[in-house]
């Protein structure tokens, strides 16, 4: 182990951080001049690795850290020894760095002062340990010789040397340890008195527990025949109840045998009760279609018939009436017509009287008022005359004014004319218009009054009559059509109800995603369409099987019964595809042509066959379904009894089966048990869905074939409708024309008699424009004869004269007008009420009359007739109808009440039979009951025999002798023997059951506890005498390094002295008392060291005599004494490495070589640091540092010999610094 | 050196602070004593004592520092365990007295 590196940061002269590497492991030589910093590195080594630096004071630390320029507040130096044997034991807690190296680091501030170990912060104490540890003791370095200390070796006085020796030794941590020990020793004495005290109280302890342990024994051997006794007790106790037991599940069984006859009786009259209640459910049903539907459905056809055949009664009765009234009408017609007639006669020869008076009289009167028209117009001409001219004062201007009244006049009459010409030829187109209207009403007329007209109207109405009957018949045949799909509609409305209940029995028997999974097949099937062939359904309902061998059918098919069969694979694929899309399920398909049957299949043969046969022959199934079939029921044979079944089929690798369900696998598996025998099995279910389900097939079928009947019933009723609607069409049309005509007709007429009127006007228009223009003309003459004549406003005489009896002549013509009017008046009044009369009611009625007697008369009359015909028709029909229909309903009731007959005595025999089973359930309840009673006694007896058992496992094991020992005695003696014991035990006190354990417990404990004991007072004698050895050790330890140091200072000294020699003395404490330090005593002052001290005597020159006294030498003797003692202790004891600071300053030459070659072979194996200004040591060195020191910082530098040389040699001549 | 050896146990009950209480009821101290007292050399009668390389005095003070330590720490947990048994008789003797036949 050596130092490798040294790294010193902020320490007196090291300022910076300086690191000096590769330190050799034999022989460094550090040089500089003076002031440079060597010893200060010294002095860093020293800081860590000694304890002269320790509790530093706040100059101290200033002393070391670096005073100088920057502020430097803290000095650390760290040492890197290269430890590849591990000498040095790093305290715990501390990681051993990789490469062999250990870092010890101690840094100081002004206040900080802590130690680093690998980095990790350690306590000064930790490395004190681990550099002791390695042989190297920090408390007085020998090995380390700070510069000018190495004198201070010799001049120690010999208590000092004996020190240092017993330093090398390693004496006085060892009496630390000792002193340490002992004392420890003390404590653990005091500890061991307590140890005996508590010793003696646990023996008392234990001999208490020992008396207990006698009277357990004794408690024990009381309780072993206490046991004994309560033994056989029990024992007996136990025999007697399970005898007890047998006795009762003898009886159990015999009641349990003979119930067993009544619960089949019991199932026998069930299936009765079933049948008979299956009857009565079906006779009610059934009853329930009858009662309600047909009865309620004939009972409204009779009422609707009855109702319709009064309906048509009442209908007869008012045509009847009608025809009559029709009659009496017409008859009443003819004699109003007649007197019509009569009055229009009368009334007509009246007008015809009045009117050619009238006439007369109005053209008079118009003649009158032409003529006072025109008196009027002369006297007004003449007025005007006399006036017109009254106003011209000119004959010019009344000329003029004359001219143009005259061309007025003109104008007027031209237009007059043109007005004649014009009515003259609208006269002419009136007439000729007249004469086309007469044409046209002339074949008007015939048209309607025609015979064809009426000839088609004839047959129109009797096709008309046809139709309605077959309407009618039509109706009914749909009517009865509706009756019976109704019927079917309510029967097909019981048979779903019923495939829903054998659906959802047939649910029951197999899961809710199975059911569903089929449902949704059949809706699949239905959806693609599929054809008949393709999907067959549940295996189950392919196959028939004889009610004997149901329940083996139903057990061994299992669920493979709701297997659904189907002939390919592809649409078992197809299948399944729609199932998974649609998610309606899960179900297995069994596809024929991929169903594989093992051939050898192979039948007991026939001697056997007596009691067994195959199942596969009692199924009846279609030869299509051979191979599903054989796939499921091909094993299955039906066996007589189980255990024989067994053993064939584990022969002939068949499934054995019961009739009542039990099987034998051919692994000679045994399963069977309970199977809901009453509840409808699968196979009766799956029958009743599929024979409920194609009821309900050909329902609908029927209903499909009702609907499409009545479907086209109603079409050809609808047919008929629409003939009849066309017929009526027709007939309406043919009406409607001849109404049109008619219309037409009369139309024509009121024209014609428009256009006579007109004509008539015409005529009178005429008539006036020719009397205008007469007028006019006269005008013109007048003014044309006025023209002439002069201007004279006066009216000549005559015109005068002309004037007045003008006004006379208009005066007469007035009253003879109004005369003329009045009785005109009078004559018009008349004639106008007569008119009115006449043609207001008179006409109106004797037309309408004609017109209904003319139209009226057959049409109206005949289809009335055929009416009442057509009703009277129907009625009887209806009536023949309705006694059918009533004698219908009336064997509807009697089959009603027939079948409540039934009904009644199918209840009577319900309730016997139920009555029945009330008594047997009775009988059955009395078994229920004792057998209950036996079971509860059976329990109880159960539970005592349990408790005894409980009670002897109690008791324990006992030895065989105990048991018989007592048998002899009666149990009450027994009882008498156990009372007195347990008196006896009772007598003992508390007995502690487990005092006999917890003694052997604890007297092993207590053996164990003395051994120690005994141990550790050998273990104590053992180190005391050790102690003694050692410090006897310790002494010749002490001798021994003495002589060795002694032998090898000597030899030392001869090498460094060969003339001289030298010898290490030591003196004993005191002579005499030698033998008393070996025997050790207590008291810790004796052990101090048995010597005083050591000298040194040494001579330089001469080998035998002067024996110089150390104080006598000189500084260099000193030092080569110092030295040579060192390197001896070094033999001796070797520190890992030697600091020597300038110990070869006070040397001559001649010494100074031969400490130089000691060094040399010793730092063989050990480290040497030295510093020197003499170049003997260099030549013998390995490495060489050089430290400067420039502006108060001092650097490290490695050199090599020839520099270190020169430099030294330099140093000594010129001597600068 | 002896960190194998026999003496492991003591050495390491001098230098390490806590020590497993089964070891150190396992070491007998009689043994390591005569152990240590032959590896430091003391043995006389054996002779060859002179030859071999006996431990420093250093390390023998400290051997010595451990076997008294386990020596102590033996004494301790005998006076312990004694003082266990004896509470748990005296419990079982309070509890005696409650149980009766
Ligand atoms: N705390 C400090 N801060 C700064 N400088 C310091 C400090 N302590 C000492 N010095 C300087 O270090 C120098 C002493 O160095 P050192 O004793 O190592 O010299 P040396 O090389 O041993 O000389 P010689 O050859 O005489 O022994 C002195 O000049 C002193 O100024
Ligand atoms: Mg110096």
């Amino acid at each position: 182990m050596y130092i490798k590196r040294v790294v010193i940061k902020g320490f007196k002269t090291y300022r910076n951080e300086t690191v000096i590497d590769n330190f050799s492991p034999h022989h460094n030589i550090v040089i500089g001049s003076n002031g440079s910093g060597k010893s200060n590195f010294f002095a860093a080594i020293r800081f860590v690795l000694s304890d002269d630096y320790s509790n530093l004071k706040r100059e101290e630390r200033q002393g070391l850290i670096h005073q100088g320029s920057g502020s430097v507040m803290s000095a650390s130096v760290e040492i890197v020894f290269h430890d590849p044997e591990h000498r040095m034991i790093l305290p715990s807690g501390v990681s051993p760095r990789g490469d062999d190296e250990t870092f010890v680091r101690r840094t100081v501030g002004l206040k900080k002062d802590d130690y680093q170990l690998n980095d990790r912060n350690v306590t000064k104490g930790d490395v004190f340990r681990m550099l002791e540890s390695a042989g190297f003791s920090m408390s007085n370095p020998y090995n380390i010789v700070p510069q000018g200390r190495i004198i201070a070796l010799t001049n120690a006085k010999d208590k000092e040397r004996l020190q240092l020796l017993e330093d090398v030794v390693g004496a006085k941590s060892f009496e630390i340890k000792l002193r340490a020990s002992l004392k420890k020793m003390d404590e653990t004495e005091r500890k061991r008195s307590q140890i005996s005290s508590e010793m003696e109280e646990l023996n008392g302890k234990l001999n208490e527990m020992e008396e207990e342990k006698k009277e357990l024994e004794k408690f024990n051997s009381l309780d072993k025949n206490r046991k004994c006794y309560q033994f056989n007790l029990y024992d007996r106790e136990l025999n007697d109840v399970i005898n007890e037991i047998e006795r009762l599940d003898g009886d159990y069984n015999s009641t349990l045998h003979s119930s067993e006859q009544y619960i089949e009786e019991l199932d026998k009259r069930e299936d009765v009760i079933a049948q008979i209640s299956r009857k009565l459910q079906n006779m009610e049903s059934t009853l329930k279609i009858k009662g309600t539907t047909e009865l309620s459905q004939a009972t409204t056809r009779l009422n609707d018939l009855n109702n319709e055949i009064a309906a048509l009664i009442v209908k007869i009765s008012d045509l009847q009436r009608q025809v009559k009234a029709n009659d009496e009408q017409a008859v009443i017609d003819g004699k109003n017509l007649e007197y019509l007639n009569e009055i229009i006669a009368k009334k007509q020869n009246q007008l015809q009287k009045i009117s050619p008076r009238f006439e007369e009289l109005s053209k008079d009167e118009i003649s009158l008022k032409m003529q006072l028209v025109q008196l009027k117009e002369k006297q007004r001409d003449l007025l005007l005359k006399k006036g017109k001219y009254a106003r011209f004062t000119t004959k010019e201007e009344r000329n003029a004014w004359i001219e143009n009244e005259l061309n007025e006049l003109n104008s007027t009459l031209t237009s007059l004319k043109n007005l004649q010409a014009q009515l003259s030829n609208d006269k002419n187109d009136i007439n000729a218009k007249l004469e086309v209207l007469d044409e046209e009403i002339e074949d008007l007329s015939d048209s309607i009054q025609g015979g064809g007209i009426v000839a088609e109207l004839e047959d129109l109405e009797r096709e008309l009559l046809a139709l309605k009957e077959e309407y009618g018949k039509k109706i009914d045949e749909r009517k009865e059509l509706w009756r019976s799909e109704q019927r079917l509609q309510t029967v097909f409305e019981t048979v779903s109800e019923n495939v829903s209940i054998s659906e959802r029995s047939v649910d029951e028997t197999m899961s809710r995603s199975l059911a569903n999974g089929i449902s949704s097949v059949k809706e699949i099937t239905e959806k693609l369409k599929l054809p008949e062939g393709k999907v067959y359904g549940t295996l189950g309902e392919l196959i028939k099987v004889s009610d004997k061998y149901k329940m083996c059918a139903e057990v061994v098919g299992g669920n493979s019964l709701f297997h659904i069969v189907v002939d390919t694979d592809e649409t078992a694929s197809l299948l399944l595809k729609e199932l998974y899309r649609m998610k309606g399920g899960r179900v297995t398909v069994m596809p024929l042509n991929r169903i594989f049957n093992d051939p050898n299949v192979s039948y007991p043969p026939n001697e056997q066959s007596s009691s067994c046969t195959p199942l596969l022959k009692k199924i009846k199934y279609d030869a299509r379904f051979e191979k599903a079939v054989k796939h499921v029921f091909g094993k299955a044979i039906v066996v007589k009894d189980l255990g024989q079944g067994a053993r064939i089929a584990k022969r002939f690798k068949l499934n054995a089966i019961t009739l009542d369900g039990d099987r034998a696998d051919q692994r000679g598996v045994l399963t069977g048990g309970y199977h809901e025998q009453h509840k409808k099995t699968r196979l009766d279910s799956l029958r009743s869905l599929k024979n409920s389900r194609t009821q309900q097939i050909n329902v609908i079928s029927e209903l499909e074939r009702i609907r499409e009947k009545i479907k086209d019933s109603d079409s050809e009723v609808d047919s008929i409708n629409g003939s009849i609607r066309r017929l009526y069409s027709k007939k309406e049309n043919i009406v409607a024309t001849v109404d049109t005509l008619r219309a037409k007709l009369n139309n024509k007429k009121s024209e014609k008699i428009f256009l006579e009127e007109s004509d008539v006007s015409l005529t009178t228009k005429l008539e006036k424009t020719l009397t205008n223009i007469k007028l006019k003309e006269e005008k013109m003459n007048d003014f044309m004869s006025d023209l002439d004549r002069n201007l004279d406003n006066e009216l000549s005489a005559v015109q005068q004269k002309e004037l007045n009896d003008l006004t006379e002549t208009i005066k007469q013509v007035q009253n003879s007008i109004n005369i003329t009017s009045e009785a005109l008046q009078g004559l018009t009044t008349n004639i106008d009420i007569l008119n009115a009369e006449l043609n207001s009611k008179l006409l109106p009625q004797q037309k309408e009359l004609n017109s209904k007697k003319s139209d009226v008369g057959d049409l109206f009359i005949t289809d009335l007739k055929d009416e009442v015909r057509s009703s009277v028709l129907e009625r009887k029909q209806l009536e023949h109808e309705r006694d059918n229909c009533s004698m219908e309903v009336t064997n509807l009731k009697n089959e009603l009440d027939s079948l409540k007959g039934e009904k009644k005595n199918n209840e009577k025999l319900l309730d016997k039979a139920n009555s029945q089973q009330a008594l047997l359930l009775k009988k059955l309840e009395t078994f229920q009951k004792n057998a209950e009673k036996s079971m509860i006694k059976k329990t109880t007896l159960a539970s005592r025999r349990e408790e005894l058992q409980q009670k002897i496992r109690e008791i324990g094991l006992l030895p065989e002798d105990a048991l018989n020992e007592f048998d002899g005695l009666s149990s009450e003696e027994l009882l008498k023997k156990l009372n007195s014991v347990t008196g006896k035990i009772s007598g003992l006190k508390n007995v502690n059951k487990r005092a006999f354990e917890n003694y052997k417990r604890f007297h092993e404990k207590r053996t164990e506890l003395e051994e120690r004991t005994v141990e550790l007072e050998e273990s104590k004698s053992s180190i005391q005498n050790l102690i003694a050895k050692l410090q006897q050790q310790k002494v010749t330890a002490v001798d021994l390094t003495f002589k060795k140091v002694s032998e090898n200072f000597s030899n030392v000294f001869e090498k460094l002295v060969p003339k001289g020699a030298a010898k290490l003395l030591i003196h004993r404490a005191s002579e005499s008392d030698k033998d008393n330090d070996v025997n050790m005593d207590e008291n810790p002052s004796q052990i101090e060291s048995a010597y005083s001290g050591v000298s040194i005597s040494v001579s330089f020159n001469s080998k035998k005599n002067e024996q110089l006294h150390v104080e006598q030498l000189s500084g260099g003797q000193k030092t080569v004494c110092a030295v040579a003692l060192i390197l001896a202790i070094q033999m001796v004891d070797p520190a890992p490495f030697y600091l020597f600071d300038e110990v070869d300053a006070a040397l001559d030459k001649q010494y100074r070589t031969a400490v130089a070659n000691i060094i040399k072979d010793l730092s063989r194996n050990a480290q040497f640091i030295c510093t020197t200004f003499r170049t003997d040591m260099l030549q013998v060195a390995d490495t060489f540092f050089r430290v400067k020191y420039e502006n108060k910082i001092s650097t490290v530098v490695e050199v090599d010999r020839e520099d270190a040389i020169n430099f030294l040699s330099g140093n000594n001549k010129f001597a600068e610094n | 050196s002896t960190k194998t050896g026999p003496l492991a146990q003591i050495w390491l009950a001098a230098n390490m602070s806590n020590l497993p209480r089964n070891s150190i009821l396992q070491t007998s101290i009689v043994e390591s004593a005569d152990e240590i007292a032959k590896v430091s050399g003391c043995e006389t009668d054996n002779g060859n004592s002179g030859e071999l390389e006996h431990i420093t005095l250093h390390t023998s003070g400290d051997l010595l520092q451990g076997i008294v330590r386990v020596y102590s720490k033996q004494t301790v947990f005998l006076l312990n365990d004694i003082k266990d048994t004896l509470t748990k008789i005296s419990s079982l003797f309070k509890a005696n007295q409650r149980i009766n036949v």
